[in-house]
């Protein structure tokens, strides 16, 4: 008995030994770490939990919040603005995710291809991703413009097309709005597929050579399905990037015409700012938050597989 | 992947943060027993901070600055127990500054604000009512609109400094081109369509409609008021849908199927280009549109508010307000008073280009013909719609208006449609 005591207690001091060396060896990155977590905590977690009370209350901001029950949730069942910015923005998605990710996918093959100028062109490419979304709007606006003032409306005149509304038209301005967020982002999504490119390693290609494979086989065989890890990553970050499209709407179009182009972070804008409705303000986030995280799961459960090089 | 997704949530409510993290402000409240009183008879000191935006272009930042330097000074003399704080704060995304800054307890005590807020922000009991304050004021000084504007529920809650005047300005060269004579300019609606259907018939437009971003101050709205009617009545209610009003829908209808406005009315946000290249017989305008086209040498002329049953226009007023949360109230209201009194008023609005709110003020401008013209017309301004949502009827009423236009709906539909829109609106 005595033994088994003894036994005891020799392996719970070793055992705090290890935990106390333990803490000692990664003290130090405790000690980093606590800045980033209290900037975490402050202002990023807070605001979460703050925002998930909000939900239940009125607030418009200024002066003093009033508790409102379950009111706004079901505000948001029965609003069918709601309802439409939230399709709006899937729409937008449909328009944006592909184009976006086969652009910065052909963009990264033809800067990879060891093509002349190759470095001329990546900066070219990437260009549109650090000017402003102001600017680049204002570039739009101006090609887009829906008389015969406009530059597309001037070149679509040669080939006997009639001037386009574009944004004045229901139907034109969302697929306007998700070409102008495809030409700013597929510099960066080329980037992502460029340096996915640069890891797979050469003697894949030369097997596939060996066996045959040429062009296009070579493409689907061995780069495509090799590059599976940024797929994901680009499509997560295109994913999140569509459902929070607002600038775009909020530059050029006002959410029309006709609330085609009023998307949910719009409509949350809307409704915080210009309504001072906090509340449901709120409560629009995280049903944002909600559809991201869903599509989040459901594209790690059918894209995040591991792959291996090997 | 999880953490990513609630870190994709954030920003959306990152704002919010600012509130959390807000403890207070820490305004330095000196009790001097000298300080001299104020109109309510409360001690005039301590430390106060004014929130204003560039009001002038950048060739004139240096003076605008010395305008405030000089101003604070001179108020200082007066009361010099207070120290006053002047901040310049960017017009975009001011409103947003603001709320936060309040939400936050670290506000101005003093800021710039439009009527169609001061509903907005006197109704969540976030300005101080300045009748106490005002005994000394002669309110019967400012223009009638400028008043209206300032006023919520029958009390005062901003002083006026600035008003403009939005109204037609015409290309005198595109009125001799269909034979028509600067000097006898349309005065109604029915006279307006036969310059108009002129115009288009030589392939002129007959004037802008900016459906995009000018909804609805400069677009609907004055259009609904020379018709008669108006987006709410004396008591709040909803009237944009009432006879009248669908006869403002069923212009502007009107005007896009006969080509008289360009087709991309609709979301177009800039058409004065097509004015200025001389495509276009009248543009919506102000002070600040004739700046730019004497800079460009271009002819102009100054049209009347036009007139269906009642001659009207939209024009701001441009306020200043004092926060309910100020610290400081007295010497804020004495800033705001002495800000906009006769003196100041005629200095800022002489170096803005803005016209004056007070009687007393009207004579800056008698060497300037232009700026008597829009002087003319400034009892004829409405200073937009009084209402605590009144800022959330512009995106539906434009969302209607661009349905209509697409042919979607019925003028008639449509201002139903927005009037429905604006009754829930209004009920959130």
């Amino acid at each position: 008995m005595e033994s088994v005591r003894n036994s005891h207690i020799e392996q719970h001091s070793r055992l705090s030994g290890r935990i106390t060396l333990s803490w000692r060896k990664n003290a130090i990155i405790y000690v980093f770490l606590v800045p980033v977590l209290l900037h975490f905590l402050i202002f990023q977690f807070a605001p979460l939990v703050f925002s998930f009370v909000l939900t239940f209350m009125e607030w418009p901001m200024i002066g003093e919040p009033s508790f409102a029950g379950l009111g706004n949730w079901e505000r948001f069942l029965q609003d069918k603005l709601a309802w439409r910015s939230i399709w709006n923005t899937v729409l937008f998605s449909v328009y944006y995710i592909v184009p976006t990710m086969a652009l910065g996918l052909i963009l990264a093959l033809l800067v990879y291809s060891k093509v002349k100028l190759a470095g001329l062109f990546k900066g070219m490419f990437f260009l549109p991703v650090v000017t402003s979304f102001v600017i680049l709007s204002g570039i739009w606006a101006w090609l887009f413009k829906g008389t015969d003032y406009g530059v597309i409306n001037h070149l679509l005149s040669y080939a006997g097309i009639e001037p386009q509304l574009f944004f004045s038209d229901s139907k034109q301005a969302l697929p306007v709005l998700a070409a102008l967020s495809i030409f700013k982002v597929c510099g960066s999504t080329m980037v992502y597929y460029y340096a996915g490119l640069q890891s797979i390693p050469g003697h894949l290609y030369e097997a596939a050579k060996m066996d045959g494979a040429t062009g296009w086989r070579m493409f689907w065989s061995v780069t495509f399905p090799l590059l599976l890890p940024i797929h994901f990553y680009v499509a997560i970050i295109t994913t999140i990037g569509s459902f929070q499209i607002f600038d775009s709407a909020f530059l050029l179009t006002g959410g029309g015409p006709d609330y085609s182009t009023t998307t949910i972070v719009y409509y949350l804008y809307q409704e915080g700012f210009t309504s001072l409705r906090f509340g449901y303000g709120s409560v629009l986030a995280y049903v944002l938050f909600f559809i991201i995280f869903t599509i989040s799961l459901v594209q790690r459960k059918f894209l995040g597989k591991d792959v291996s090089y090997h | 992947m999880t953490k990513r997704a609630l870190s994709m949530m954030l920003p959306a409510v990152l704002s919010l943060g600012i509130i959390l993290s807000g403890c207070g402000s820490d305004d330095a409240s000196s009790s001097n027993n000298a300080a001299a009183p104020g109109a309510a008879g409360d001690k005039v000191a301590g430390e106060i901070t004014v929130w204003g935006h560039p009001y002038v272009g950048d060739d004139k930042k240096e003076q605008l600055k010395a305008f405030w330097n000089d101003t604070i000074a001179a108020f200082k003399q007066k009361y010099p127990d207070v120290k006053v704080n002047y901040e310049e704060i960017p017009w975009k995304n001011r409103e947003q500054k603001i709320l936060t800054a309040l939400a936050a307890g670290s506000g101005p005590d003093v800021f710039y604000q439009l009527p169609d807020q001061i509903p907005q922000f006197a109704g969540n009991n976030a300005l101080e009512p300045l009748d106490a304050y005002a005994k000394d004021i002669r309110t019967d000084d400012f223009s009638k609109g400028a008043l209206a504007g300032a006023t919520y529920q029958g009390k005062l809650y901003a002083l006026p400094i600035l008003q403009e005047v939005q109204t037609l300005i015409y290309n005198p060269d595109v009125i001799k081109a269909i034979g028509e004579d600067p000097a006898k300019l349309p005065t109604t609606w029915d006279e307006f369509d036969r310059w108009a259907e002129k115009a288009k018939a030589k392939g002129y437009y007959a004037r802008n409609f900016e459906g995009g971003a000018g909804c609805c101050n400069a677009t609907l709205y004055p259009l609904l008021w020379q018709s008669g009617s108006n987006v709410t009545d004396d008591g709040g209610s909803i009237i944009l849908n009432n006879d009248k009003g669908v006869q403002a829908f069923e212009y502007v209808k009107k005007m896009y199927d006969n080509g008289w406005i360009p087709k991309d009315s609709i979301s177009n946000d800039n058409q004065f280009p097509e004015f200025l290249s001389g495509k276009m017989l009248a543009v919506w305008g102000q002070g600040s549109t004739l700046t730019t086209l004497k800079a460009q040498k271009k002819p102009y002329v100054i049209g009347p508010p036009l007139k269906k049953e009642k001659q009207a226009s939209f024009g701001t007023v441009g306020m200043f307000v004092v926060s309910k949360t100020s610290k400081n109230k007295a010497a804020a209201v004495e800033f705001a008073k002495f800000l906009t009194n006769t003196d100041t008023a005629k200095a800022f609005n002489k170096l803005t280009g803005y016209l004056p709110v007070r009687k007393s003020a009207g004579d800056i401008y008698n060497d300037d013909q232009d700026m008597k013209e829009f002087m003319k017309y400034a009892d004829l301004t409405i200073p937009g719609i009084s209402h605590p949502a009144a800022r959330g009827f512009m995106p539906k009423i434009q969302a209607e208006i661009g349905a209509m236009l697409e042919g979607k709906k019925t003028p008639k539909q449509a201002a139903d449609a927005a009037a429905e829109a604006l009754k829930l609106d209004a009920k959130k």
